[in-house]
């Protein structure tokens, strides 16, 4: 049996395979082409993938959509930035706790709302977001209100802290591969199986026996989960944190994410993230031009490709080379 | 000789009247466009928003008579809809429901940036229609233009139920509502119904937003915020009635007003959204009782 | 080992089924046949949990399970097909029969997601218990394939595989045959027969006559949401109360 064949049939070897390749290839980034202002993007690519990893999971298992990534990333930031910076717990410490918080939070959230079908959980969870939005921004003892915070204590553990793009980008970059690698076993292992299943027919899946409201709660925890790391790191990269760290409109730019990366796609969610990075820096400066971008790229790419922009291509392309071999 | 509590009570009765009558209209539309395709739309409050501008600028900038202000903005309005229309239901076979709904969310931060292009992201306002000297009620106050809100919405609101209950155009939008393949069938066009839909929730926004610019000021940002508010609403009467619409939207005022008046205007958004999760949780299809929700198969995000 | 007594389903002011009583026992396989509309698939809906009993009392193996939700029922050792298959077409055949041993196993998210060894043992278990079942209904061979590519006569023996695979004491096939020529109705008579003598219990409901009079062991006659008669096969054939009640409609039976 070739070693392909071999990969194929064990799902987390063939993950493991394809994203220590992935990390190597990343992590030889910097010693080829040098330091550079680039790093910083790149670090910030890593931080982003985490929400759109985890919305991507809730997307392409479950078939829903969220608003509350944002949200869940600013708690996840709030969180580990008031247990670091005012009660002095280690960074990677806060990050951790901060995700029990963003797993309560969401496994409420989910019990109620992930009853209910499609546009509703939207809609629901973008109500959360607001709620989100206006304690952080009221809660001024604790969070700083409008002004956010400041002097939150970079990434590091034992008195050695990352203090350099480069030391954050080799700190950064292997925790999102790791995540990344649970996203992708995560889907391939039978629970991404019995979430498909649910997303066809949940009546059915309950007649095998499956207690199928506990796989969509674990999926939107699980989900959040991501969105909340991704926020402390953020938090512990460059920081401060404001109400603007995960507002609305950064639940609808991780939407655009997989509109451009694929809804049930996990690498497509890290090729997506990358674009909207290169277009945030060089093309969409001023506010206003870039809603006016990002609304009218979403609405395209909705229209003609409505699975994602990525996987949209990759159809048409092999639509082509079927057509061009006939 | 007038109690404090009586005082308290007839402004936030009036404030509850005035605020609740705004989010009507806008709760109103959302049904409507619910009805005819199934979608929440996130864009709605984007007719408020542009209406508003709209006014604000050719009346209370460039001093055109109010009567052409207000007619430019209907058009305006109602071409708006008419595009929303377009790019929503183009390829609606094609895509699922919370496609759409993520496609009215681009519609929506799309018109945002571009009226900030247009106009400025600064707040707008004209003048109100019948001055600003407040009517008083025993110790309690209300100014003239809360009077024409309640007045415009209830017409308006009012309008639309007739119009949904007595003439055939009307009939045949709730038949499409209920069943469009049946509706076809019997030679209902659905398309030009799905148009009108848009149109008729528009214009009810419109209406919205020449209203209460005097009194609550508008700014290029301020459509999503009375969108969702507007859903919400929606959803606590129970989505697609058009009554309950208007009743989830007057609760929604009565609980934010009372909040502003007896806790802290700060929180004033919190007890709303606190009401949204509890209704879904609780009451999954509102007060009135909705229609129902639509099945998983047609809202799979990755289907095509 | 299934026992239902005084069940009883009313839809507002429709009776759906009244006092209908009967039982099943270890091994056999029981037809309950009846026109359209005398309840047969509300009676598998209610024993199924799909929907609740308005009363009554259905026991399996002594334990009470009316009105419990469908995945508790499914636990407790009940699977079904159904009339129209119900096979999930975006995952492969393979897949499919899969999800029938799901329930045996506890990896949870974590586990799952850090790839630990015993969820990849697990996942080993789960395949070779779903490919066991899909050899025996007959599919093994295009187990890869996606199940939306399937006709639906075959759709059929996804399903059957997938609720063999649940290692159910009794599984509940509404209308196995519909749709299916004589020989692959042949063919399903072997395999329910196969079921049978695998040690699971089998409740079928059937149109054909013929399917049923030469397979099951015993029958039961449902006629307006009544239970009409029991008895085998012989007995309902020559029972007065169902000639009249099939000749009495224009239904076809």
């Amino acid at each position: 049996m070739s070693v392909v064949a071999t990969l194929n049939k064990n799902p987390v070897r063939r993950n493991t395979a394809q994203v220590g390749l992935f990390l190597i290839a990343m992590l030889l980034v910097p010693v080829v082409f040098g330091t550079g202002y680039y790093l910083n993007m790149m670090i910030f690519i890593a931080i982003l993938a985490l929400p759109a990893l985890g919305l991507s999971l809730l997307s392409g298992l479950a078939g829903q959509l969220a608003i509350s990534h944002g949200a869940f990333f600013a708690i996840g930031a709030y969180g580990s930035a008031i247990l670091s910076a005012r009660a002095g717990l280690s960074p990677v410490l806060s990050t951790l706790l901060a995700q029990i918080l963003v797993a309560v939070i969401a496994a409420g959230i989910g019990a109620v709302v992930l009853r209910l079908r499609s546009h509703y959980l939207a809609i629901a969870t973008l109500s959360f977001a607001i709620i989100v939005e206006l304690v952080i921004e009221e809660w001024r003892g604790m969070t700083g209100g409008m002004q956010g915070m400041l002097g939150i204590p970079p990434m590091g553990l034992f008195g050695y802290e990352a203090s350099s793009d480069v030391q954050f980008y080799y700190v950064y970059w292997p925790i999102t591969a790791l995540m990344l690698l649970f996203a992708l076993n995560l889907a391939s292992s039978r629970i991404g199986r019995a979430l498909r299943a649910i997303r066809e027919g949940e009546p059915i899946v309950s007649s095998l026996g499956i207690h199928t409201a506990g796989y969509k709660t674990g999926i939107y925890v699980v989900s959040s989960v991501f969105a909340g790391i991704g926020g402390a790191l953020y938090a512990h990269f460059v920081g401060f944190v404001t109400p603007a760290t995960g507002s609305i409109m950064f639940a609808i730019e991780i939407i655009m994410v997989l509109a451009l990366g694929g809804f049930d796609r996990l690498w497509g969610a890290l090729i997506g993230v990358a674009l909207i990075t290169l277009l945030n820096e060089y093309a969409l400066g001023f506010a206003d031009y870039k809603k006016i971008i990002l609304g009218v790229t979403l609405i395209a790419v909705m229209l003609v490709f409505p699975r994602g922009l990525l996987p949209g291509l990759i159809d048409l392309a092999r639509h082509r080379r079927i057509a061009r071999a006939a | 000789m007038s109690s404090m509590i009586l005082v308290d009570l007839i402004q936030i009765v009036m404030t509850t009247l005035t605020v609740g009558s705004m989010y009507a209209l806008v709760a109103v539309g959302v049904s409507l466009i619910y009805n005819a395709t199934g979608v929440i739309n996130f864009a709605q409050g984007e007719f408020v928003m542009l209406s508003g501008m709209t006014v604000a600028s050719l009346y209370g900038t460039l001093g055109w008579p109010l009567p052409a202000a207000v007619a430019a903005a209907l058009v305006v309005v109602v071409l708006y809809a008419a595009l929303l229309m377009a790019i929503t239901s183009a390829f609606a076979a094609r895509i699922s429901l919370i496609g759409v709904l993520i496609i009215t969310i681009g519609a929506s931060i799309a018109t945002q940036g571009a009226a900030a292009r247009i106009w400025d992201s600064d707040t707008h306002r004209f003048p109100p229609f019948s001055g600003d000297d407040p009517i008083r009620i025993l110790d309690a106050t209300i100014t003239p233009q809360a009077l024409w809100i309640i007045g415009v919405s209830a017409i308006c609101i009012a309008g639309l139920i007739w119009f949904m209950r007595s003439t055939i155009t009307g009939k045949a939008m709730r038949a499409c509502a209920l069943d469009k393949a049946a509706a076809t069938m019997v030679g209902i066009p659905v398309r030009t119904t799905i148009l009108l839909s848009f149109v008729l929730s528009g214009l009810l926004g419109a209406a919205g937003g020449i209203v209460t610019t005097p009194l609550t000021t508008i700014d290029a940002n301020g459509g999503m915020l009375l969108a969702i508010k507007g859903f919400t609403a929606a959803m606590l009467g129970g989505m697609g009635s058009i009554p309950g619409a208007l009743l989830g939207a007057l609760l929604i005022a009565l609980v934010e007003t009372t909040t502003v008046t007896f806790a802290s205007g700060a929180y004033k958004e919190l007890p709303t959204f606190t009401i949204i999760i509890l209704v879904l949780l609780l009451l999954p299809r509102g007060l009135v009782g909705g229609r129902h929700e639509t099945g998983l198969h047609h809202d799979d995000l990755t289907r095509t | 080992m299934l026992k239902v007594s005084s069940l009883e389903k009313r839809f507002g002011g429709l009776t759906a089924l009244k006092d209908v009583h009967f039982s099943v026992t270890q091994g056999q396989i029981k037809a309950v046949i009846g026109p359209n509309g005398a309840g047969k698939t509300t009676l598998f809906n209610l024993i199924a949990g799909t929907l609740r009993p308005t009363a009554g009392d259905i026991r399996l193996d002594g334990e009470a399970i009316a009105g419990l939700p469908s995945s508790r029922i499914g636990m407790a050792g009940i699977a079904r097909t159904f009339q129209q298959p119900q096979v999930f077409t975006s995952l492969t055949i393979l897949e499919n029969a899969m999800l029938g041993g799901h329930r045996y196993h506890r990896g949870d998210f974590l586990s799952c997601g850090l790839g630990l060894r015993h969820t990849r043992r697990e996942e080993e278990k789960l395949r070779e218990r779903a490919e066991k079942w899909l050899e025996f209904a007959g599919i093994g061979d295009i187990a890869h394939r996606n199940a939306s590519e399937l006709p639906l006569g075959q759709q059929r023996y996804v399903e059957i595989a997938r609720a063999m695979a649940t290692g159910s004491k009794l599984i509940l096939m509404d209308e196995p045959a519909a749709g299916l020529d004589d020989t692959e109705t042949r063919e399903l008579g072997d395999m329910v027969r196969a079921i049978s003598e695998s040690g699971t219990t089998v409740l079928l409901i059937d149109h054909h006559m013929d399917f049923v009079m030469s397979l099951a062991d015993e029958v039961l006659v449902l006629n307006f949401g009544e239970r009409l008669a029991e008895g085998t096969p012989h007995e309902i054939q020559n029972s007065q109360v169902v000639i009249d009640a099939y000749l009495g409609t224009d239904d076809d039976a």
